[in-house]
């Protein structure tokens, strides 16, 4: 099951460049909640922030707080604040040199050590999970860079989900995917928030509509509102979010 | 109206002398590859074309001539044994430590020394081990020249082809918990194999082929390229050409093998 994610007086700078100021949002368990914003609002660095993953980048810092469940992130390991919290990035990246199973593997055996007997169940529990099973079943030693692009970003979603997550950090999933892949992405996305938190990125106001429950949005590096997804896009309080989703700007 | 028709006009213009520049430039490195090739050819091939009836191998030049390639082939290979890893450790450095202080420092130099002519790694040893230690010309002298020239070279090399590598999938590694020796181990190195190792191929053919860094050492040193100067200074033009055709053939193998490593690692 999911669990809640909270990110409290959040701020992200690149040296001295401030790219995200005081951001707090909460991000309930088994909800979908999407950021929405123009681009270099700090939606991606916000997510980067909740797995540490922003501190892999030379000369990024950041401050504040992310709770996950009641356990502050910052406080545990790095490494397993990022296997709680897995991500799927925009564009899809399979490992090239690895199969099909070898992708999904790779995290449990980063965590668990090469020779896991329960590794082929887990590696097929999560590619069923990522609805990708029945189209790779009979071809997992075969290449990932042999699969379409729809397909290689559901490997990755099952290369994430493989480490059973508590959260599933997804960066515009589907912006590089042709429509009917972006569908199934999203079809996915419905079906995966009844076991996972999951915190959606997404320049695509119409995506956020169809398959957020919560949205926030974004602008210059500040939270300018956030409430139900309805509620957002009918009945905005600011009128920043007014322009934005209806199209005045961004 | 008129402005964009200049504009255009100009943007034509720079393209046209960009793109002639290119075609005169790569037609006369052609010609220069063409003519030495054609030159070593010439004089390797004369006794056999003036003299055809009478002509017969001399087997003892070309046995001379292989004698020194094994002997220059193990100099580099010694060499190329004791820089690869550090030059590899280098680039790694350089590329994926880039929050360490020194690693500004390092890239400097490694800059620096990859720009360096060959003559100057035969200068530096042969100032401190000869010199200065009063060591005699041996093998291990001559490695040390060639790890000097090879090594800089190498790490570059190297550390160009991590970088080539987009960052996206270090990422796709952290988030799966990798650390960053498992993304270096894990990832990295296995994309990168086949690349590393035709940037290994194309240094120890740029190494066999420079006779400059050896040269301070004498004629005595048994290293093919420095032969060749040597038989070319001498006037014996048509030996040194046998050589020079023996080190085209290698060279032209390794480049073969170096092209067939450097495919594209999604093929």
């Amino acid at each position: 099951m999911g669990e809640a994610l909270a990110a409290i007086d959040l701020s992200a700078s690149f040296g001295t460049h401030k790219v995200l100021h005081h951001v707090s949002l909460q991000m309930p368990a088994n909800c979908v909640t999407a950021i929405i914003g123009p681009p270099g609002s700090g939606k991606s660095t916000f997510i980067r922030c909740l797995n540490r993953l922003h501190e892999t980048v030379p000369r990024a810092t950041m401050s504040g707080t992310v709770l996950l469940g009641d356990e502050d992130v910052y406080r545990m390991d790095a490494i397993t604040a990022r296997q709680k919290i897995g991500m799927v990035f925009a564009q899809p990246n399979p490992f090239p040199t690895m199969s099909i199973f070898e992708n999904v593997a790779m995290g449990i055996q980063l965590r668990d050590g090469k020779r896991q007997t329960y590794l082929s169940e887990e590696v097929e529990r999560a590619l069923v999970i990522a609805n990708l099973w029945s189209e790779v079943k009979d071809r997992l030693k075969e290449s990932s860079s042999k699969l379409s692009a729809g397909q290689q970003q559901r490997l990755c979603i099952a290369r994430a989900l493989a480490l059973q997550p508590a959260v599933l950090l997804m960066d515009e999933p589907a912006s590089v995917l042709d429509p009917f892949s972006t569908l199934r992405i999203e079809e996915l996305i419905d079906e995966l928030k009844d076991r996972y938190t999951i915190v959606i990125v997404t320049h695509n106001l119409q995506q956020a509509a169809r398959v957020a429950d919560r949205t926030a949005f974004f602008l210059a590096g500040e939270m300018i509102e956030q409430g139900t997804t309805t509620e957002l896009f009918t009945t905005p309080n600011d009128k920043r979010t007014e322009d934005y989703v209806t199209g005045r700007f961004g | 109206m008129v402005k964009r028709q200049g504009l255009r006009l100009s943007r034509k213009l720079k393209n046209a002398l960009i793109t002639t520049a290119f075609i005169l430039f790569t037609g006369l490195s052609f010609l220069a590859l063409l003519s030495i090739v054609g030159n070593v050819l010439y004089h390797a091939m004369q006794p056999l074309i003036t003299h055809v009836e009478t002509f017969q191998i001399e087997s003892n030049e070309l046995i001379f001539a292989l004698k020194e390639l094994v002997l220059s082939l193990w100099l580099v290979l010694l060499a190329l044994v004791i820089s690869t890893p550090l030059a590899l450790l280098t680039a790694l450095l350089i590329t994926e430590y880039r929050d360490c202080c020194f690693t500004s420092l390092i890239r400097l130099f490694v800059d620096v020394l990859a720009g360096m002519p060959g003559i100057l790694a035969g200068l530096a040893v042969y100032g401190l081990a000869l010199s200065l230690f009063q060591m005699p010309t041996s093998k291990i002298v001559l490695i040390l020249v060639l790890f000097l020239f090879l090594m800089p070279k190498l790490s570059k090399g190297f550390a160009q082809v991590f970088n080539e590598i987009p960052f996206h999938y270090r990422e796709a590694a952290y988030a799966i918990g990798a650390n960053k020796k498992q993304v270096i181990f894990h990832i990295l190195l296995p994309m990168t194999v086949r690349a590393l190792s035709a940037s290994v191929l194309l240094g120890a053919a740029r190494t066999l082929g420079a006779s400059a860094p050896l040269l301070l050492f004498g004629v005595g040193v048994h290293y093919l390229a420095v032969d060749i100067y040597a038989l070319a200074v001498r006037g014996s033009d048509g030996q040194a050409a046998d050589y020079a055709l023996v080190l085209l053939l290698l060279l032209g193998v390794v480049f073969s093998i170096a092209a067939w490593f450097d495919r594209d690692v999604m093929e």
